[in-house]
């Protein structure tokens, strides 16, 4: 850090602390009179207060405008209300041991993201108006998960702002998308957006894992729109559609026990066993057996027999 | 990377309100608690022993002491308090806290987490109270008979035994782990924890224990042997659809190159077998370029598959 910005961080934290002591509004030439920092011509400390304004509102300070006497035309003043500043303890209520370790496991959720200094500040805002936080032990899994960080923080600002989006996505082929964000979904240890495609006009859901380096935050607005939930075509799909099966499986003695353990089972000679198993789709059942290799026989449906032989064929004709 | 100003002042106006209620911290302990080096919080106490309210004598300037390992602020003036939580700070408890209540299996856990996230709500501006409904997090995991005591037994630092289907070996085997600690991912929950069959630390997936009990006397061994499996590069091409599986093993993947309809891709790892059989699992094209013993090691298995059907 250099000095300058050493400076300017000192100048910052003068101008809050004076505005969060004065009863009245301050206006601009007290400021420059009374707080630490502002020097030069009139013109430079104009243009420093107008920065450092927009700065501590960028940190969330709620910095009001106005004057001590409406009925005069003062010079507008500036001030920050304790109220609007502060945490207040009885904002989130009394916190035993256990809500804390709920808390801490939330923050941890997160892992080295945006949301996880997000969580973390929170959790030092506590400890700062609680006695030393005690927190009890629990036995809950973090869950882990998938976060492209940069393009996190893109489509978090772009929903925020309501702004219209524009990438490339990258599944099956690459192509070019222009959306309007709607909301982001965490599952199965995967974000995902889902928004409003201007090419398509419909909703869509987009991996953000394939969503590129290039992603491009727009200028316009995005219209208002109902979403009810539906999302007519998902692109992050790499399945074909789910048909269940029902197949009839060998499985040689003392080998494929994940299959096993997913089967109703019946001897059928001193080598095989016979596996009865359901499956949600061809391409579940293919990777089942695929994963079992030699230990493993489709008997039925023959359609998927056939359609296996043929899948592991063009595997080795590669 | 250099900080910019502003993070610096973010982090110095939430110290003062830390340091005030929890006097007696070190510099280091400070720099880890907020994620930051001892120079740079050295450097931010340093900058607000010359801050304080319009006038700057010493009656008005923050009242610190300063050492290396004692750290208090005196008087902080009107910082005393920390600034209300942002709607991010808000967002991430909450979102936290919503991946919580799937896998929480105790109702009361579940009560708390609930209240916890109406608190949490109750304190974000109206208007933004939408904004918040636009993300959401559903962290189900698959569930598991033997969950609890695994849970229990990590916590109370005890041994089970359990049943393992190993999908690596095709094998079942009993053995006897000491847990660590449990995670979920991809929807599975895993525990990772130290095996004494094979002396190293392995991750085991809930649903392939097939029964688990507590060793209450078990002894920990005190040497945790590290992998012997020795690290293969691996070179494949996939087809473009079999995105999905370098996305969910990103720690193997040491290099990736993406064209029109393929899918380039380096492998780094010491399970050969698992990789064998991921790769012959997968849908669409898979070729594997080097090296030659890989290979023929995977078409092999493709031919034994075939040879039961001719």
């Amino acid at each position: 850090m250099s000095t300058t910005g050493s400076q300017k961080s000192e100048r910052l934290i003068n101008l809050t602390m004076a505005l969060l002591a004065s009863r009245g509004f301050l206006s601009k030439s007290e400021i420059f009179e009374v707080v630490a920092g502002y020097s030069g011509s009139a013109e430079t400390k104009e243009r420093m207060f107008e920065r450092d304004k927009n700065d501590l509102r960028d940190l969330g300070l709620e910095i009001e405008v106005g004057t001590d006497d409406p009925l005069f035309d003062d010079e507008a003043g500036y001030r920050i209300k304790p109220s609007s500043y502060a945490f207040q303890p009885e904002e989130i209520g009394e916190l035993d041991p256990l809500d804390i370790s709920l808390l801490s496991l939330a923050a941890a959720h997160w892992q080295n993201t945006l949301f996880s200094r997000s969580g973390q500040s929170a959790l030092r805002k506590l400890e700062s108006v609680l006695p030393l936080l005690e927190s009890e032990s629990l036995s809950l899994p973090l869950i882990s998960q998938e976060i492209p960080e940069s393009r996190f923080e893109s489509i978090w600002s772009a929903i925020n702002t309501d702004s219209v989006i524009s990438f490339t996505y990258r599944a099956g082929k690459d192509s070019r998308r222009r959306v309007e964000p709607l909301r982001m979904t965490l599952s199965e240890g995967f974000w995902y957006l889902i928004a409003f495609d201007l090419e398509v006009k419909d909703v869509r859901r987009f991996k953000l894992i394939r969503i590129g380096e290039d992603l491009e935050i727009e200028s316009t607005l995005k219209k208002e729109r109902e979403f009810n939930g539906t999302i007519s075509g998902d692109i992050t799909a790499d399945r074909d559609p789910a048909v269940a099966i029902e197949a009839v499986i060998l499985l040689r003695v003392g080998r494929a026990h994940e299959l096993r353990h997913i089967s109703i089972l019946e001897a059928q000679d001193s080598d095989w066993d016979r596996a009865t198993t359901r499956f949600e789709s061809e391409d579940e059942l293919f990777e089942a057996l695929a994963v079992a290799g030699s230990s493993a026989i489709l008997i039925s449906p023959s359609d998927s027999r056939n359609s296996f032989i043929a899948w592991i064929g063009e595997k080795l004709n590669v | 990377m250099s900080e910019s100003s502003l993070d610096r002042t973010s982090r110095a106006l939430d110290l003062i309100p830390f340091v005030t209620n929890n006097p007696g911290f070190s510099i280091a302990e400070l720099a880890d608690r907020f994620d930051s080096t001892p120079s740079q919080i050295f450097k931010d106490l340093e900058m607000l022993f010359m801050c304080g309210l319009p006038g700057y004598s010493h009656l008005e300037l923050i009242d610190m002491e300063l050492s290396d390992d004692y750290v208090a602020i005196n008087n902080p003036q009107n910082l005393d308090l920390p600034r209300k939580f942002s709607f991010q700070e808000i967002a991430s408890l909450t979102l936290g806290l919503q991946a919580l209540l799937p896998i929480a299996q105790d109702p009361e856990i579940t009560k708390r987490i609930t209240g916890l996230m109406a608190r949490l709500i109750a304190m974000v501006a109206e208007g933004e109270r939408t904004q918040l409904e636009l993300f959401s997090v559903q962290s189900e995991v698959l569930k598991g008979e033997w969950d609890e005591i695994i849970a229990t037994a990590a916590l109370r630092k005890i041994a089970l035994s359990i049943d393992y289907l190993s999908a690596r070996t095709d094998s079942l085997t009993t053995r006897t782990i000491f847990p660590e600690f449990t995670y979920g991912s991809r929807g599975y929950l895993y525990t990772k924890a130290l095996c004494t069959l094979s002396g190293e630390m392995r991750h085991f997936r809930h649903d392939r224990i097939i029964k688990a009990q507590e060793v209450p006397d078990a002894i920990r061994p005190t040497q945790i042997r590290t992998s012997t499996q020795k690290v293969e590069s691996i070179r494949v091409i996939l087809s473009r659809r079999n995105l999905f599986f370098i996305e969910a093993h990103p720690t193997i993947v040491t290099s990736r190159a993406i064209t029109e309809d393929q899918i380039e891709v380096t492998f780094e790892l010491g399970d050969r077998e698992w990789l064998l059989r991921s790769l012959s699992s997968l849908p669409g094209r898979v070729e594997v370029v080097e090296p030659r013993a890989f290979r023929e090691a995977y078409h092999a298995r493709l031919d034994a598959i075939l040879a039961l059907y001719r």
